[in-house]
């Protein structure tokens, strides 16, 4: 606010200095008074002076770079329309005579004062915004040396005899302005666009500068007009602002001009960092490797200066072509085979051939795209019609290229990697769920059987299952074990079909059926349904608790172990038929048996999945049969939860620490007295 | 895992070495599926002498493969397999649906019966 005040001040009086002059140097002419005082109008001229310079530097302040070419356009302007008023002020006493009045004559030679003072300090003030681009402490200070050497220059205004310090002082602001000058930064902040139009106007604003100065120092001043303003044209401070603006706009012209001719060559390298960036950038939005691989070829394309290309991508055994310019899959094969013997590697990290001799595919040069373990993971080919056109540089860029490709293609991949898995990790989740409404909440004990039953689930679940159905009306024990092949989810769904035929073949209210007609209308029923490459194994067992008989046909489940107390022997029942869902019809009926077992006292039985018997220890070596049946023998004695506590520890102590590949349960049942 | 393939007398011999576990399974299955598409009467015969696990997916991929090859007239025979292998085969049944040998030579004596037969 306090500025505004006080610029306004300055413009007024600027404005009254101007007019008092025009009013004292009219009275003074029409009244031709010889002997007028001098120092008057020096004292004027000098405040005048002041007041416009800091009136028009609050307006220029360091340009920002997208206002670089307005200012000079703005500057342009400016000195164009000025010169035209003084072009006009100059001749029109020329075409109407009867101007040549005092009057006219002071208000024409002081509108080109003005004009002059105006154009050199507004054009101190611009390529001074231009200056202030070089952020450098030297050149920071000779500038503001350089601009207290123009400020003092106005000081000349009151001794206007002492030429030769003029000189000096002159030569010597010559010398800095030169330095100043001689580094025109701003250019370089320059887009390609913007070096053209800056150039336009450079050369306008040197052109309307250089003809402003001769024409106003070319005219004939007429001898009546007091000396001081004779001098004042040719005062110091405005020609070391002529020079310095001059040189200064000199120098940015022969700068641009040279940035321009050169700049095609530091444009496409420019242009290549910048798609190599946009091309890191791309990673952060994009996971689509295809786009990785369009955006890969083109930045090399484009940095190479190459006519065709193409990326190939190997998938396990097979090269699929990604990315194509100007070529076919067909051309791309038979160049491939025409040149493949030809590549020469010489160690470099490219394969490069100089003349391959087939017309209008010159040269080839490929660079593989490795991950950082130096896994091949594919190949970029590019090609020019004439030979030998790659420089090493080029070849260089594009193995680089080719790094940098591979670090994003393998980012993108563990990107990939890692949503998957999330959403694996959620489908686990959810099998868990299910898995465990699937499993009996509660295990009947129906005298004189003791059940135990125990589940334990590998990280990635598989298809284990098991159910207990006891029909109090009959005394009937159903019970069975099974297995689906596969995990996950897929697995989760079979299990829920398995169980729910299970339950309605147990139901109490229907008739009673045998385990190996239970098995045959179970693989009738699925097998309709299943996949082609899943089955599922499946024992079912029927305990008639009042015939001390156990019933059970085996569908491809693991054989259940059975000890009898009576003899001390236990023995794997081996019995059964085909798994669930390899075969229908007669071959499956064929082979589907029913076993009977009569059981006593103290005997027991234990069933598994195979997760149990395939447990693996460190060496890789599979728990198996015998194990389990000589943990049996030897703990026959003891109640079902202690002897599925001693097999339970007998795996554990065998696995060590390996991990589960797949669940597996256990269920030990003893006949009780 | 690693599968050799060879082919003898139009008899084509897969012989995987190592485990199949779900993992390797895919690769197995793509082999056989080759041969049962590449073939007018495709004889496979599976050498398990160094085959010393298979998985519940690997044996998927032979029962799904096992129609489409005897709806071509083709078949299957496993030969010299390890006890392991063959016990899981057994416990599953298989051995009631394919034909097991001791041996190769076995083996090709029942595709040759099988060829005679068309």
């Amino acid at each position: 606010m306090q500025k505004k005040w006080l610029s306004q001040v300055v413009l007024i009086s600027t404005v009254f200095l101007w007019v008092t002059m025009f009013i004292m140097l009219e009275r003074d002419m029409r009244l031709s008074t010889v002997n007028y005082e001098q120092d008057r109008y020096r004292i004027l001229l000098f405040f005048s002076l002041n007041t416009l310079y800091y009136y028009l530097g609050q307006f220029i302040v360091s340009a920002k770079r997208s206002e670089t070419t307005k200012q000079l356009h703005k500057f342009l302007i400016l000195g164009v329309l000025l010169l035209c008023i003084h072009l006009a002020v100059q001749n029109l006493p020329k075409i109407f005579p009867e101007l040549k009045i005092p009057f006219y004559t002071s208000f024409a030679y002081l509108v080109n004062l003005g004009i002059l003072s105006l154009f050199l300090i507004y054009g101190n003030f611009t390529v001074r915004a231009f200056l202030l681009k070089n952020k450098n402490s030297i050149y920071d200070s000779v500038w503001k040396f350089f601009i207290l050497w123009l400020f003092l220059s106005i000081f000349f205004v009151f001794v206007p005899n002492w030429i030769w310090i003029q000189r000096i002082y002159l030569g010597t602001g010559i010398l800095i302005a030169t330095y100043l000058a001689s580094m025109p930064k701003w250019i370089a902040y320059l887009t390609r666009e913007e070096k053209r139009s800056a150039i336009f106007y450079v050369l306008g604003v040197l052109s309307t500068v250089i003809l402003l100065w001769l024409s106003i120092q070319i005219y004939p001043i007429s001898s009546q007009l007091p000396d001081i303003f004779k001098e004042s044209h040719n005062n110091v401070f405005f020609t070391l602002s002529f020079y310095f603006i001059t040189i200064y706009l000199f120098v940015s012209f022969a700068a641009l001009l040279i940035n321009l001719l050169l700049s095609s060559v530091a444009e496409q390298r420019y242009n290549t960092w910048s798609n190599m960036q946009e091309f890191s950038y791309l990673l952060q939005q994009d996971f689509n490797p295809r786009n990785v691989h369009e955006k890969f070829l083109k930045v090399c394309l484009e940095a190479t200066q190459a006519k065709i290309g193409w990326v190939e991508m190997y998938h396990g055994a097979e090269i699929v072509t990604e990315a194509m310019h100007n070529i076919d899959v067909p051309t791309i094969k038979q160049i491939k085979q025409l040149t493949e013997q030809k590549f020469i590697s010489l160690l470099k990290p490219y394969r490069y051939i100089a003349n391959t001799e087939i017309r209008g595919f010159r040269t080839i040069l490929s660079v593989y795209i490795t991950l950082h373990d130096k896994k091949k993971i594919g190949t970029i080919y590019l090609i020019s019609p004439i030979a030998d056109d790659f420089e090493e540089d080029d070849r260089n860029m594009v193995v680089m290229f080719a790094k940098q490709a591979g670090i994003i293609l393998e980012t993108a991949f563990l990107l990939q990697e890692s949503v998957e898995n999330q959403k694996y990790q959620e489908e686990i989740s959810i099998t868990k769920k299910v898995h465990q409404r699937l499993l009996p909440k509660s295990i009947p004990q129906p005298y004189p059987l003791q059940i135990s039953a125990y589940q334990k689930y590998a990280e990635l679940i598989g298809g284990d299952l098991y159910d207990f159905y006891y029909d109090e009306n009959r005394n009937i024990l159903n019970f069975c074990v099974g297995d689906v092949s596969g995990k996950g989810a897929s697995a989760a769904f079979y299990m829920v079909e398995v169980k729910g035929i299970y339950e309605t073949l147990c139901y109490p209210e229907n008739p009673l059926l045998l385990p190996d007609k239970m098995v045959q209308i179970t693989n009738e029923l699925l097998t309709k349904a299943m996949e082609s490459h899943v089955f599922i194994t499946l024992l079912y067992a029927q305990f008639r608790l009042n015939e001390n008989k156990l019933y059970f046909a085996r569908a491809g489940h693991t054989t259940p172990l059975y000890y009898n107390a009576k003899i001390q022997e236990a023995k794997y029942l081996h019995e059964g038929g085909l798994a669930i869902g390899l075969i229908k019809g007669d071959l499956f009926n064929q082979n589907n048996v029913l076993s009977c077992i009569e059981y006593a006292k103290d005997d027991i039985f234990v069933f598994y999945s195979d997760g149990l018997t395939e447990a693996q220890n460190p060496e890789g070596e599979c728990y198996g049969l015998e194990r389990l049946q000589k943990v049996l023998i030897q703990h026959a004695d003891k109640d079902v939860y202690a002897l599925e506590y001693a097999i339970l520890q007998d795996v554990y102590k065998f696995k060590e620490n390996t991990t589960l590949s797949d669940d597996f349960t256990l269920q030990v049942i003893k006949i009780q007295e | 895992m690693n599968i050799r393939t060879t082919l003898e007398n139009n008899i084509v011999i897969i012989k995987p070495i190592g485990e199949i576990d779900a993992y390797s399974s895919i690769d197995l299955d793509n082999t056989v599926s080759d041969v049962v598409k590449n073939y007018e009467h495709p004889y496979i015969i599976l050498d398990g002498s160094e085959l010393t696990y298979i998985s519940s997916a690997g044996i998927g991929v032979f029962i799904t493969h096992l129609e489409p090859i005897r709806k071509k007239k083709g078949d299957i025979v496993f030969a010299n397999l390890r006890k392991e292998v063959h016990y899981v085969f057994s416990v599953l049944g298989l051995d009631k649906l394919v034909t097991i040998t001791e041996n190769i030579w076995e083996a090709k004596e029942k595709l040759n019966h099988v060829k005679e037969s068309i």
